[in-house]
């Protein structure tokens, strides 16, 4: 009878293999990979490979796209291409930094509040409280309170993306805590910090994962719109969102100055939330069982 | 013979949810011990209070909105009651390991099935992770599960639900616990597994000395598996005794129309059932609280509230009509059908 029923387990072990067709990625997801891939590599090489990009030369202002200016000069004669280029580095850098700090505070203050109820009121209703200011007014406040660099700015991104993680977490943490593998756990005497990191925090990983890409994204928009108010990166240095303030005022002039950098911005961000939605997809246990099905 | 040392002793122990008026008490006053290398059977109905009575026992149930209190509940004549959280969690899995009822969900679905073994093993005992690997491959090949090595490797999802419930005991058997508690540990298997699962935790009793809490509905696995046994209605234990006694001369009135509703092999015969439900939650009660649903109920149960009586050594009801019960099988089958 035993040898009998370990035949049959053997051939109970469920195959690891998913169908082909969900191994398989999108189209969309291929180009978005390619795209995060040359985004990076325009980072990492940009300043070896555009040379100069902040010498005024206030004789070649405002020079369409062409042969000579690829993407147009601005307003001080300034090439836009080696500019965007170069902003690239600000964009991705801001992008992920903040994805990584608001990730680690947000995931740390949602476990703690997820799991200590008597935690929970208190550091949610401070949560909250920073949740009702909307993000990009915060980072505007923070922004020019802290002084425009780069750190201060990724400090000032940071802050109001940290209660949105945090209240993910929690929400996670909270249906984990009740899975009968978590009291399991318990059960054999596990510490409560394992309990939370080994146990809870792995199963929270996909979601987490996914929202940290979000906030990447969200990122790179709010650097953007507070180097175009002003309150970013400083002049200098180029960014996206800088280089857009300025071609503002040119606008009907010299589209190319805004027109550039913007598409620049638009496809990272498309990139990365495309990204996102199918590392979702694969994460999502329910997608997972109906694929398997 | 001598008399096998109690390893777990249960006096009074109570236990209720919430406060004020929406308290509602699910255990009353319930006691039992277990000896070393025997099996108790906690018997009763869904939401008679057999599981959160083990859970009570380790103290898995939300502190918040739980009450627990008992007269004493001791491993080996140490309190398990105030016991300082350090030292509770070395008693969880070290000294008293659980054993849930659906192995679908009792593992974690994020580490591999090997990480889990030792890690339950390192929980209690200081051995290399090494160490622990081989303590963890012979633990498998006591649970009978095949390619132990490679079983390791193994995330649950890939495992079937009775293999799951192997590696669960395996877990739980790794560290020599003196008290095994299996919450209906083969509900959620097939007849067949559930034969092999609970002829394991028989064997590994034996060779263990493990004393066996085993909670179930299942009057087969009773019969099966118990040394003692203890029937469980509306949170308070109505009878208790030996295996034999219970099942040759039950004496509740639970006992008698649980025994009666057991399915019989035989052409034609509806299955008999125990008219009505578990009385509702917290209403207050007079007399006994089975005697709404009792085939023996008279004017008495509906006010006196009845007293544990000893008919012999070890075996306890609490009914005033476990005379005219205990006549024997026919005599009961004549009063229960009219």
């Amino acid at each position: 009878m035993a040898s009998n029923e370990l035949t049959l387990d053997t051939a109970g072990v469920a195959s690891d293999d998913t169908p082909e067709a969900t191994r398989r990625l999108s189209a969309g997801v291929k180009a978005s990979l390619y795209l995060l891939c040359a985004y990076v590599a325009i980072a990492l090489f940009s300043p070896l490979l555009v040379g100069d990009y902040t010498t005024i030369n206030t004789g070649q202002r405002l020079q369409p796209p062409g042969v000579e200016h690829w993407f147009g000069t601005d307003h001080l004669g300034r090439e836009i291409f080696a500019r965007s280029l170069v902003g690239t580095r600000t964009s991705l850098m801001v992008g992920v930094t903040v994805a990584a700090f608001a990730t680690v505070f947000g995931v740390l203050i949602g476990l703690y509040a997820g799991f200590f109820r008597m935690a929970d009121r208190i550091v949610m209703g401070l949560m909250d409280g920073l949740m009702a200011i909307p993000g990009v007014l915060l980072a505007i406040a923070l922004a020019s309170l802290l002084g425009g660099n780069l750190i201060t700015l990724i400090v000032a991104i940071t802050v109001p993306e940290i209660p949105r993680m945090a209240r993910l977490t929690r929400s996670v943490v909270l249906s984990l805590r009740e899975q009968s593998f978590v009291v399991a756990a318990v059960s054999i005497g596990t510490s409560t910090p394992k309990i939370l990191f080994r146990h809870i925090l792995p199963n929270a990983v996909g979601t987490l994962s996914v929202q940290a890409t979000y906030v990447g994204a969200a990122a790179i928009l709010t650097e953007s719109v507070l180097s175009f108010l002003g309150v970013g990166i400083p002049p200098e240095v180029p960014s996206w969102g800088n280089i857009m303030a300025v071609g503002r005022q040119y606008f009907q002039l010299a589209p190319w100055i805004v027109g550039f950098p913007g598409l620049f911005l638009c496809l990272l961000v498309l990139a990365v939330n495309l990204l996102g939605d199918s590392l979702r997809d694969r994460l999502d246990p329910r997608t997972n069982i109906r694929s398997d099905l | 013979m001598s008399h096998p040392q109690v390893v777990l002793k249960v006096e009074d122990l109570s236990v209720s949810f919430g406060a004020g008026v929406e308290r509602f008490s699910a255990v009353r006053g319930i006691s039992f011990d277990i000896a070393a290398g025997k099996t108790l059977c906690l018997v009763g109905e869904s939401g008679s209070g057999k599981s959160v009575s083990a859970m009570a026992l380790l103290g898995l149930l939300p502190p918040a909105s739980t009450s627990i209190q008992a007269r004493r509940i001791t491993l080996h004549g140490e309190s398990l009651l105030d016991m300082r959280p350090s030292r509770m969690r070395e008693v969880r899995g070290g000294e008293i390991a659980f054993i849930f009822q659906d192995p679908m969900t009792s593992l974690n679905p994020a580490l591999t099935v090997g990480f889990q073994i030792t890690e339950a093993i390192r929980l209690h005992r200081k051995e290399s992770a090494g160490a622990a690997r081989r303590l963890a491959l012979d633990m498998l090949e006591r649970v009978r599960i095949s390619d132990g090595a490679q079983r390791l490797e193994c995330y649950p999802h890939q495992l079937s639900g009775g293999m799951r419930q192997r590696v669960m005991i395996a877990m739980a058997l790794a560290c020599r616990p003196k008290v095994l508690i299996a919450d209906e540990p083969t509900t959620a298997l097939d007849v067949t597994v559930q034969a092999q699962i609970l002829a394991l935790i028989d064997e590994l009793k034996h060779e263990f000395g493990t004393a066996v809490l085993l909670i179930t509905h299942d009057f087969g696995v009773v019969a099966e598996m118990a040394d003692e046994v203890a029937i469980m209605y509306a949170g308070e234990i109505v009878e208790s005794g030996p295996v034999s006694d219970i099942f040759d001369a039950p004496s509740h009135g639970y006992t008698a129309g649980l025994l009666a509703a057991l399915p019989k092999a035989r052409e034609g015969q509806r299955l008999v059932e125990i008219p009505g439900s578990l009385p509702r939650r917290g209403r207050p009660q007079t007399g006994c609280v089975f005697a709404p649903r009792c085939a023996f109920s008279t004017q008495d149960c509906q006010v006196a509230q009845p007293v544990p009586v000893q008919l012999t050594a070890g075996h306890t009801t609490r009914c005033l009509n476990h005379t005219t019960i205990r006549l024997g099988p026919v005599a009961q089958a004549e009063v229960a059908h009219g």
